[in-house]
Order: C-alpha cells, then structure tokens, then sequence
C-alpha cells in the first residue's frame, strides 16, 4: 500500500484509516489494529506538524505499508527538512513516546532530504508470544535516536 | 439560558462534538476520533465556555473511540485554563483505546478524571 498525501490535517485520519484497514484484512488482533492506529497517527502527525515548517507551500505526507515475515511494516516519510528540536512544540513531545510504546519496532532514518519513521508491528495471531515483550521493551527504550532525530519531540 | 452546539463531522474523519452550557456547567461531549484534524474544532469549542460565568466544566470522553496526542494536548490545555480560571475540570473517562494514551503518558493519574460526570 502506498499512499500521497498532503502533509495537512485531514491526511492523518486518512492514512491511519488507510493502514489500519491493511492491518485488519492482514488479521491482526484488535488490540494491535489499535497499535497501528495510535502509532501511525502519531508518526503522520509528526510530519504535518514539523516536516515543512521552514516550506513556503504544504508539503506532501507518504505512507507505505505492507506486510514482510509476519509483521507489518509501516513507513512514513517526508520530503522535508527534518525533525529539529523546537520549543514551542505544539506535539507535547509525547508523540515519539506513544509510538515507541506501542510499536514492536521504531526506527528513524534521515538523510537530508527526507526523515522516514519505520514502524513494525506483529501480525501474530495469539497474543503472549516469547519474543513480543522484549521486543517491545526494547522500542520504548529506543531513546537515543539514529542521528538524534528524536530530538524534536523534547 | 442554555447554549448549544452541536457539530457533526467537523472535518473529513468521523469526528462529532455537542457543547451544551447549562447554568454554571458547560459539557462538551466528543464522539469518534479525535486527532490534529479535530484539534481546532474541539479548541473552539472549550473558548466558548468561558464566553458565560462557567464554574464546571465536563469534558465526556466516553464517545470517543480514538485518541492520539494531538488530543490529549487539548485535554491538556483544558485543564491548565480551567485551573488558571478557577473552573472545575471533570473528565469522564473515555474507553480503554482512550485511556491508555493518557497511561503511557502517565497522565491518568494526573487529570480529574470520573466514571461518570454530574449532569
């Protein structure tokens, strides 16, 4: 699944409806169809709030998803200047929070051109699986970013 | 003299809102999914309540079916104007997809959240 949209408010329920209804006709649980919603919301957020700032014309918002050895892997990029530590931040900084939380993975990359959040989440169909928890544990303990791109989310 | 307000899909994603003051108490009631895309709707909203002599305000979360940190940042607010203008803040709990965003952030315990609010 591959979406374009306009990075501006009402694409985040757009691309959250968009990757939760993959995740649901992929049969994930109900409780992990809410960990794509929160997670992917928060990541499209993230790029309407901060990705153009500096951008005299509305950026666009890109959303791919697909399903990859059992897990569904999200991305969500921009075309932008990056996430950069801002004051004023209208996110609360818990944005980055919510989905190291919730995801089974969280990784951000960012080149210069663009910031990419990569979000992994587990199809399995029974919850309580041995790996699960550590892996979890290990994305909200993610803090130190890859070349400090969490910086933004104070 | 009782107010309303009574907004169905604000924007493109099924969001709804119902403001309602009643005397000293103003009650917002928020349906569907609260993300950036209902922030300003829902911010507009609670400035209205002090547009009358508002000493409670109720905030029902229990419609709501999702909620990400664009929300909660507004709840926030909320609660920070409600305190500067000495009016009482009552929440009504939203369900466990809600609740648990103010969980992770540790705000649940930090927000006057009740079961069900006073009418």
């Amino acid at each position: 699944m591959h979406l374009t949209l306009p990075a501006a408010a009402a694409s985040v329920p757009e691309a959250r409806h968009a990757v939760v209804e993959l995740a649901r006709q992929l049969g994930a649980r109900p409780s992990t169809v809410a960990d794509v919603a929160l997670a992917v919301s928060e990541a499209c957020t993230n790029v309407v709030l901060h990705a153009y700032r500096e951008h005299d014309e509305p950026g666009v918002l890109h959303v791919d998803a697909e399903a990859r050895d059992g897990m569904l892997e999200v991305v969500v990029a921009d075309e932008g200047g990056g996430l950069r530590p801002r004051e004023d931040s209208p996110g609360l900084g818990m944005g980055m929070a919510l989905m190291a939380a919730v995801a089974s993975g969280l990784q951000l990359d960012h080149d210069g051109a663009a910031t990419r959040v990569h979000l992994t989440f587990d199809l399995s169909p029974e919850p309580g699986e041995a790996g699960e928890a550590g892996t979890r544990a290990g994305a909200a303990g993610d803090d130190a970013a890859p070349d400090g791109a969490l910086a933004d989310r104070d | 003299m009782a107010i309303e307000h009574d907004i169905e899909s604000a924007h493109d994603g099924p969001f709804g809102l119902h403001a309602a003051a009643n005397g000293t108490t103003y009650r917002v009631t928020l349906r569907g999914e609260f993300d950036l895309a209902a922030v300003h709707v829902v911010e507009d909203a609670l400035e209205r309540a002090y547009e009358g002599e508002v000493r409670v305000l109720d905030i029902d979360l229990a419609p709501l079916t999702f909620l990400d940190s664009s929300g909660l940042r507004v709840i926030l607010g909320a609660a920070d104007r409600a305190a500067s203008s000495g009016v009482e803040l009552r929440l009504r709990r939203g369900g466990e997809t809600v609740q648990r965003v103010f969980a992770i952030t540790g705000l649940d315990k930090a927000l006057p959240f009740v079961d069900e609010p006073c009418t």
